[in-house]
């Protein structure tokens, strides 16, 4: 447990000597949230009539992805580069090392997130217990989407540039073809049946939910949640399975 | 071999090394397809029927997606620039026979031409669905498109200028391509800014060439100038003041590398 700690402090204070990183993101929210969605809400006006509280929650997800995607990559780009063979060495269990990047990914999450959650429930007078449900969904959904870029590592060990590029165009896809942005009810029929298989659907429409955001238009909170954290368990069991076989002997750049 | 020959090679490599970047150009297509065809189409069944003057809001957003993409694909200068000064490739150029202008002019060049090729692309694809689109008028259009392309690759040059090591010119980068294309037209008409931002920041955001560029296109799409935005002169202006801007400060980071060794 000491040596997960101590790679854990020392991985936490190479996260954030990127200071500028967190800063632009809180960056990127304010401007999303206080330009782009009040204008966007205020185009759509009636026909989704609380559309900039949709939106402020869609744009949480949008947060969540970004920064568990960014660790998720950071630890495939180590894992290139030959950090990752360094840590490999050190007398560590490999079940310790995947528990000490879930946690550092966390706390990224949590210090980047954090205050942008506390801002909007805070703008919509949302109760403080929303608070720890909301953090509860949304470091959920990190855990599954970080899932997911560790498993596609084994493409990373082929080419980085070509698992940036999937990565990259599978993010945008992914953030498009969901309730994120929009409801269900307003997509064409072959986009919702598309975004009927995305979690970030169940994700973003459980957030609503315990945020009770009242559009009448969310899928039901229990299979929402069922999803979220069959998602997250399944990703992290397939990254557990797959990491150990492809970092071992990987070659660095 | 003249030396504009020698500057065109270095422009050639220069473009052909941003058309090259598989991760590049997977996130700008992925991020502008789906921006046009998915948000576009399903924000359409969203908004108001007729906005200024264009059939619906896809008519609208689709041009502002062209124009994005065109921003980011020329300040992916900045990104190459940044990486060419960390990795000595702007170290090599310069003991090349060229001057330092002529540097400065290949990177502006290669970064013009990036953002006008990527923009034509996304105009064709565009094209399919805002039939207007495939016409003489945006034909007539590719140069000036072209000069806002080069123009806003002086933003990137000038945060080269500023941002010497590391992380620092990513974060600014995103950072200034967020300020701007949210601080624009791309997405959302004048007449929605001006109801919610006081009258000056309304004036610079029409002044942005973001802008300037999204409403030369709509003016193509609707056959007539749709919002008061639109001015041709205006974009031409704004975009050689920031190509000046770029030449400047392409210079000094080259001076300064060739004289000291670093910026």
């Amino acid at each position: 447990m000491r040596e997960l700690l101590t790679l854990l402090g020392y991985e936490l204070k190479e996260t954030f000597d990127s200071i500028p990183w967190t800063v632009y993101f809180w960056f990127f929210f304010g401007f999303q949230y206080f330009v782009y969605g009040q204008l966007v809400s205020r185009l759509v006006g009636s026909n989704l009539p609380n559309y900039y509280v949709y939106y402020g929650t869609g744009l949480l997800i949008i947060m969540t992805f970004n920064v568990a995607s960014w660790s998720g990559r950071r630890f495939v780009e180590g894992a290139h580069e030959g950090r990752l063979r360094y840590i490999l060495s050190l007398p560590i269990r490999r079940g310790e090392l995947f528990l000490e990047q879930l946690m550092l990914g966390f706390i990224a999450n949590i210090v980047r997130i954090g205050p942008p959650l506390i801002l909007v429930l805070w703008l919509n007078g949302m109760p403080p217990i929303v608070l720890l449900t909301s953090l509860a969904v949304l470091l959920s959904m990190s855990v599954g989407v970080m899932g997911i870029m560790i498993s596609l590592s084994f493409v990373a060990f082929k080419s980085f540039d070509i698992y940036s590029a999937i990565v990259a165009s599978m993010s945008a896809i992914l953030l498009r073809f969901s309730t994120i942005l929009y409801p269900l009810s307003f997509m064409p029929n072959a986009y919702s049946s598309v975004a009927r298989f995305n979690p970030l659907t169940y994700g973003a429409d459980l957030l609503r939910n315990v945020m009770n955001v009242d559009v009448s238009q969310l899928l039901n909170p229990g299979s929402s949640a069922f999803i979220v954290a069959a998602v997250g368990v399944s990703t992290l069991t397939l990254g557990m399975a797959i990491v150990p076989r492809t970092l071992e002997g990987v070659k660095s750049t | 071999m003249s030396q504009l020959n020698r500057m065109l090679q270095i422009t050639r490599v220069d473009l052909s090394y941003f058309f090259r970047t598989k991760w590049l150009v997977g996130t700008l297509l992925g991020l502008n397809i789906t921006d046009m065809l998915v948000v576009g189409i399903v924000y359409k069944g969203m908004m108001p029927p007729a906005i200024e003057g264009l059939l619906n809001y896809f008519q609208f957003y689709a041009p502002g997606v062209i124009i994005t993409g065109l921003f980011f694909a020329s300040f992916d200068v900045g990104r190459r620039v940044h990486l060419g000064l960390t990795e000595g490739v702007s170290q090599y150029y310069l003991t090349l026979p060229v001057s330092l202008d002529e540097v400065a002019w290949a990177h502006l060049l290669s970064a013009g031409l990036g953002g006008a090729i990527y923009a034509g692309l996304l105009t064709m694809m565009a094209a399919v669905l805002v039939p207007q689109l495939a016409s003489l008028s945006t034909l007539a259009l590719i140069p000036f498109l072209f000069v806002l392309s080069m123009g806003l690759s002086g933003i990137a040059a000038a945060l080269n200028l500023f941002s010497r090591t590391g992380d620092r010119y990513f974060v600014f980068a995103d950072g200034v391509q967020t300020l701007m294309v949210s601080m624009s037209t791309v997405a959302y008409p004048i007449s929605v800014i001006g109801s919610y931002f006081p009258s000056p920041v309304v004036t610079m955001i029409q002044l942005n060439p973001l802008s300037q560029g999204a409403e030369a296109l709509r003016t193509v799409i609707n056959g007539a100038p749709s919002s008061p935005v639109f001015n041709l002169p205006s974009l031409v202006l704004t975009s050689l003041v920031l190509l000046a801007v770029g030449v400047v400060s392409y210079r000094h980071v080259f001076t300064k590398l060739r004289d000291v060794g670093k910026i």
